[in-house]
């Protein structure tokens, strides 16, 4: 018998020797590299409830901010935190502001976090937007049947409408913008959205009105006579038809 | 004994201790968090704003474009920070007409998505309408209406009548146009308030009501909107410009409810 408990113990010394070892064998990983200029939080604050947290990726220097189209956000008030001693242009609290057009011109924005030592580090903010995606029912045949409407300068009033179809539309129009593009790709100014249809997100009633000066931009701007597609900006996406339309001003 | 007599000891001291601890954090709790911002706060005072520019081009057919204010601050905020908690009202809509609370949780508001936390309530006491208003028809029965009126409305709110939870999310608008609700000023979309006169249509016709705004950084102040027309006329025709907001506030700025401030 006691023997038998000699061997159990020199087994379990064994065992547990080999247990040791193996744990020794663990890699030891070492921490991730402090840099002396480091963005260590981004949110952003100005929201109801908890903050959007951005999400930091070191390897690319990149702060992620998932932006769902419910928020409605137009405008983004960062808190960011940097490694003590450091600081950041621009600094926290400083504000984003019309963030659409921000998603349209597609410039990203730069924080450089600058260290106690005077060395710098440049952050790339990517906004990513979460709605669905935007598409358009086509308002010529095709492109060689294609619609035409007239804008006459000479009576006191007159003007062209026609009634954009298509999915992704938003409910509140301060999101949406629609405009025409000429050949050249030019945007002209923004046309005017019936207030009519914020209930029907499928479609979107749009005016061209000559009434009593000063004219709409749109008016103004436009020749007398260019070929140009819809496109519909809706929050952080847009789409534009295929096939043109055809606008004649009439002077 | 002894080492249980220094347990009991050390026991007490703790429970004191923890005592000490919740009563500091109490004491800690109401003092409002540093936020960012211009931070130029006013003092508990009464203020009076004056042909404040809000859409000079205004007309009837369209909303003007909006104007934020800041009561904290006195004074006007750029419509790109809506989503801030810079702001504490807005003169949104036709002719600047209806005002917003910075509510950012009220759907549909110009505020939503936004921090915003403040809160609106329109003051409607019948017994004093009656002095200017039908209270059946709701319309004003004197025109224009006696200017005395507008003090002693602003004067006779002396504190917060209700609790928060009766306030608004949504904006105060226009008495009874297109609604069923009580607003600060009557709106007289075909001039049937003078007949005949075509110069009296589409007219806004401000009454000497009292909003309670609950600031967004939670002080309570009380405004009464005297105009919406440049230099306030009395009696306002469609040759009068509108797009200038003229009005008064009184805020409480230590907390209370307090609103009889002079």
């Amino acid at each position: 018998m006691k023997q038998y408990l000699r061997l159990a113990a020199a087994i379990a010394c064994c065992a547990s020797a080999l247990a040791f070892s193996a744990c020794t064998k663990t890699e030891i990983v070492a921490p991730p590299e402090e840099y002396p200029a480091q963005i260590l939080e981004y949110k952003i604050v100005n929201v109801q409830g908890d903050p959007i947290q951005g999400a930091i990726n070191e390897k690319d220097s990149t702060i992620t901010v998932y932006l769902p189209v419910y928020r409605q956000l137009v405008t983004l008030e960062p808190e960011i935190k940097v490694t003590a001693g450091a600081t950041i242009q621009p600094a926290s609290g400083t504000l984003i502001e019309d963030l659409l057009s921000v998603f349209r011109k597609k410039e990203p924005i730069k924080y450089i976090v600058t260290a106690a030592n005077g060395k710098t580090r440049t952050y790339t903010l990517k906004l990513e937007v979460q709605q669905p995606p935007v598409t358009l029912e086509e308002l010529s045949a095709s492109a060689t049947d294609i619609s035409e409407y007239t804008l006459d300068m000479k009576p006191g009033f007159s003007s062209i409408s026609f009634t954009v179809r298509g999915t992704g539309f938003h409910e509140n129009h301060d999101l949406m913008e629609v405009v025409l593009v000429d050949e050249a790709g030019k945007e002209y100014p923004p046309l005017a959205v019936g207030l009519s249809t914020n209930n029907d997100l499928t479609k979107l009633n749009i005016s061209i009105a000559k009434f009593n000066e000063p004219y709409p931009p749109i008016v103004t701007a436009l020749p007398a006579a260019g070929l140009y597609k819809v496109r519909v900006y809706v929050y952080g996406k847009s789409a534009t038809m295929q096939y043109p339309i055809r606008i004649t001003k009439l002077q | 004994m002894m080492y249980m007599q220094k347990e009991w000891r050390r026991a007490w001291l703790l429970v004191c201790g923890a005592v000490l601890l919740a009563a500091c954090s109490k004491d800690n709790d109401p003092a409002p968090e540093p936020e960012p911002g211009n931070g130029n706060s006013v003092k508990t005072g009464v203020y009076r704003i004056v042909n404040l520019v809000a859409d000079t081009n205004a007309t009837s057919a369209g909303d003007a474009v909006s104007l934020y204010y800041s009561l904290e601050e006195n004074r006007v905020v750029p419509a790109s920070q809506r989503q801030t908690g810079n702001w504490d009202i807005v003169f949104y809509g036709i002719y600047n007409s209806s005002v917003y609370p910075n509510n950012g949780a009220a759907a549909g508001s110009p505020a939503f998505g936004g921090p915003g936390k403040a809160l609106l309530y329109l003051v409607v006491d019948r017994k004093f309408d009656a002095q200017y208003y039908d209270t059946l028809n709701f319309k004003p029965h004197t025109l224009p209406i006696p200017q005395p009126l507008w003090q002693s409305a602003f004067d006779a709110v002396k504190t917060v009548p209700v609790e928060d939870n009766r306030f608004l999310t949504r904006d105060i608008a226009l008495d009874h146009f297109q609604s069923e609700f009580d607003g600060w000023g009557h709106y007289d979309f075909y001039g049937s308030l003078f007949p005949g006169n075509p110069k009296k249509a589409h007219i806004v016709y401000s009454m000497p009501r009292v909003m309670i705004v609950k600031t967004h950084k939670g002080h309570y102040a009380k405004v009464i909107i005297e105009s919406l027309y440049k230099n306030g006329p009395a009696n306002p025709t469609r040759d009068d410009k509108p797009g200038f907001v003229t009005f008064s506030y009184a805020i409480q700025m230590d907390g209370s409810k307090n609103l009889d401030i002079k």
